[in-house]
């Protein structure tokens, strides 16, 4: 099955001709291309670049510098893994805790709520795209208070199209946001698209299904992960979601501030708002040093400008073990996943 | 390369981080460290083993015997040598499904000194327990080592138990100290190119069950954590390189032996010795499922004149014995993907899990 | 090594898939208590949070990530791929 997919793309690649750039914005899709060597086998012509999807690494110094001041003036902190480690002018939040705050890890927000059944100031830092944003709205439905750097995800890829440094002739859409919103918001961006699941097999008939519509000059929105993805998305997760969020201006690592992308508590929620309730704390911080730290290239590496391996501080300076920006530091990072399996 | 590191590395470091303790690359620079003080010379060889060895002279024989493959040179004057070894146990929590941290203590020193070829001949052991410890635990404990004791063979030989103030230690730690005797030393240096490279059964289930009980999962898989000296006792002179990964799992412990060996290793996809629960637990908590620890299992190489032997006798103790792959010329460990390309498996760095032996 | 997870009348490879800490899985849901379900993943049970969804049944599967069940898996759904393969 998987040779007849590869014999196809490669047919297609040799009927296209020209060099075509797909770019895949999903975080669990840029470890699984690189796990399973995809790259490797396809055509010359066909160039897979990693775009912004890894929740952590598109979250702004800005909003690591807040909580990291937040848990340093001791408000008690909770977040996934890999957000702990990421370096902000300030330090991480898990140098917050080498020096005594209170920062916690968790797997889901259902721990953080239990947390807070004993940590009644506990602050929970949410973020990530519309597979995330459920579960921190649902927190905030059960009380808990929380810094939302949560943001839409459409709005990013509309920029990529903007830029005029990067030529994309087609995206790999992210498989679970997707299963959040559906199809159609995918339409109003006019170029080739396939949303598709984790497996092997899935990645490589998406990019098939890519190769056709360019052939063809069509500019569809495929559906591959079906079997997940509907339609009109998952209405309830939507419906939950606008209760307890507004769009407003997001502030992304590498693309600064994309309007009508970020989500923000709406009022009727400002009780669980950490950016009102610690208002306090956060209008005294100096964010004028908010920005990637001296020689970082993050923000190329996650519009696809950039490869990791070509940023002069990887695998020297900038290591999984001595992180110097985010893309490194997540597991979802392109140049995590690309040091990791760089043989 | 990990001299650069260490230099680099330990001389920032303030304080001891839990990824210090976690067998990965970080606990290989604090050993090199701490070991860097000890410079009182002995007879004793210690290559980096699991335990340290001492050539005893030699009282009745003539003529040396033969060297086995993979053997050191050292010792075919004929003598046994004396494997000393020594290990502490933190487990968190101390009772899990499959064993507790009585039979951790006393199975990881007997694996460690059975990793070396020798047949275990005395264990000591050393209980320190926070005040208010209750007296059914330690009961239940003590019957766990005595259990161990009587399956093996192994005695233990002397002891020493200490109580501290409440909140001094948590809850109780044990290290356990061993001594064997070995004709021949099996060392984890010595796999060969052509090798085929064999696990004694599934790896990581010591790690997923107490990722189980820790995240609050219900799974039938249970601890392995068993004693492994009759198995070697039956195929270690076959072996030309053994170890079992315990901290650090598959991950640290064939990087060693590989690095050790100057060979390269490439695993097959198809044949990675892991369960689908094993699987699906570091999907859920999203960790590398080569560095899961095993308390009762072995990794070895064996020559292809000798693996089909090996793993009939091994099938006997385990049905899941299997091959998982070959060493070759080069070095690093490899898995080949469906796709016919090579990922790499790295020694893990950061946080493993914590409290896990 | 793979282990096969039916996702309701269609198999599915699981081949080891890797350290993503925000990875959704599929798993089966065995029993339900309020907003609660016991999900099984391959012979690991836990329990995951069901609010998410509009409506869950025992024995159908679900993509749980983060603790949450985000979306039931459906068997078989037709969409215009098959033609456009062709």
């Amino acid at each position: 099955m998987m040779k007849n997919i590869i014999e196809k793309i490669n047919k297609l690649a040799e009927e296209i001709g020209r060099n075509i750039n797909l770019m895949e914005v999903c975080g669990t899709h840029t470890q699984v291309i690189s796990r399973y060597g995809i790259r490797e086998i396809l055509p010359k012509n066909i160039k897979l670049i990693t775009g912004p999807g890894c929740p952590v690494c598109v979250t702004a110094q800005r909003d690591i510098d807040a909580i990291v001041n937040l848990a340093l003036a001791g408000v008690p902190m909770a977040t996934y893994g890999d957000a702990l480690r990421v370096p902000g002018f300030f330090g991480s939040l898990n140098e917050a805790r080498e020096k005594g705050a209170q920062v916690f890890d968790v797997y889901s927000v259902t721990e953080a709520v239990e947390l807070q059944k004993k940590i009644p100031d506990l602050v929970f830092f949410g973020l990530g795209f519309e597979t995330t944003t459920p579960m921190t709205a649902w927190g905030i439905q059960q009380g808990l208070t929380v810094y939302s750097a949560h943001k839409v995800f459409l709005p990013a890829m509309a920029a990529l199209l903007q830029d005029k440094n990067i030529n994309i002739d087609g995206f790999i859409d992210p498989g679970h946001v997707s299963v959040v919103i559906g199809t159609a918001p995918y339409d109003k961006l006019k170029i080739p698209q396939v949303i598709t699941g984790f497996e092997m097999e899935d990645v490589l008939t998406g990019i098939l299904l890519l190769l056709k519509q360019i052939k063809n000059k069509d500019t569809r929105v495929l559906n591959q992960y079906s079997r997940v993805v509907k339609e009109s998305g998952n209405e309830k997760i939507q419906k939950i979601i606008s209760d307890v969020f507004e769009i407003g201006d997001g502030e992304w690592r590498g693309f600064g501030v994309i309007p009508k992308s970020g989500l923000k508590i709406r009022k009727k929620y400002a009780s669980f708002d950490a950016k009102v309730k610690y208002k306090n704390i956060l209008d005294k911080v100096d964010f004028s040093h908010s920005k990637d730290p001296a020689g970082c290239r993050c923000g190329e590496v996650i519009r696809g400008l950039m490869e990791s391996k070509k940023c002069p501080l990887f695998g020297k300076v900038c290591t999984p073990d001595n992180p110097v920006g985010p893309c490194m530091v997540s597991v979802e990072g392109a140049c995590n996943v690309a040091y990791r399996y760089s043989k | 390369m990990w001299h650069i590191d260490i230099q680099n590395n330990m001389n920032k470091e303030k304080n001891i981080t839990l990824d210090m303790g976690g067998g990965g690359a970080k606990s290989a620079e604090i050993i090199a460290e701490i070991r860097k003080n000890f410079t009182v010379k002995s007879k004793w060889k210690n290559t980096g083993d699991d335990g340290a060895s001492f050539e005893l002279p030699s009282q009745t024989h003539t003529t040396p015997p033969p060297r086995l493959r993979g053997t050191s040179p050292e010792y075919r004057g004929g003598g046994n040598a004396l494997v000393f070894t020594t290990d502490a146990f933190i487990v968190d929590p101390i009772f899990f499904p499959g064993g507790d941290i009585g039979k951790i203590a006393m199975c990881g020193t007997i694996n460690d000194l059975a990793m070396m070829g020798a047949r275990p001949i005395g264990i000591g052991l050393s209980i320190v327990l926070e005040e208010g410890f209750l007296m059914a635990d330690l009961k239940k404990i003590i019957a766990s080592i005595g259990k161990v004791s009587r399956e093996t063979g192994v005695p233990i030989v002397t002891g020493d138990t200490k109580v501290t103030e409440k909140g001094k230690i948590d809850k109780i730690e044990i290290t356990t100290s061993g001594v064997g005797l070995a004709q021949n030393i099996i060392s984890n240096s010595g796999m060969q190119v052509g090798d085929y490279i064999i696990t004694s059964g599934d790896l990581g289930e010591h790690a997923v069950t107490l990722l189980a009980t820790r995240f609050n999962y219900k799974t039938k898989i249970q601890s392995d954590c068993r004693p492994l000296n009759k198995e070697i006792e039956k195929v270690g002179k076959f072996l030309s390189a053994c170890k079992d990964p315990t901290r650090g799992g598959l991950a640290a412990n064939l990087n060693e032996m590989v690095e050790k060996s100057k060979v390269k290793v490439i695993l097959d996809e198809k044949t990675l010795p892991y369960k689908k629960e094993t699987v699906a637990v570091t999907e859920l908590l999203g960790l590398d499922i080569f560095s899961l620890a095993s308390e009762g299992r072995f990794i070895a190489s064996v020559s292809p004149e000798n693996v089909k032997k090996v793993l009939t006798i091994l099938k006997k103790f385990n049905p899941e014995v299997k091959v998982i792959g070959r060493a070759e010329r080069g070095k690093g460990v490899f898995v080949k993907t469906e796709l016919g390309g090579l990922r790499r498996i790295e020694v893990p760095r950061g946080k493993l899990v914590p409290r896990i032996c | 090594m793979s282990g096969r997870m039916r996702e309701r009348g269609r198999t599915i490879n699981r081949k080891l898939k890797l350290l993503v800490m925000c990875l959704a899985i599929p798993g089966k849901i065995l029993k339900i208590n309020d907003q609660l379900a016991t999900v099984d993943f391959s012979g690991i049970q836990k329990e995951v949070n069901i609010s998410l969804l509009s409506d869950a049944k025992k024995g159908e599967f679900v993509i749980v990530h983060a603790g949450f069940a985000i979306e039931k898996i459906e068997e078989d759904v037709v969409t215009d791929i098959q033609g456009y393969l062709k």
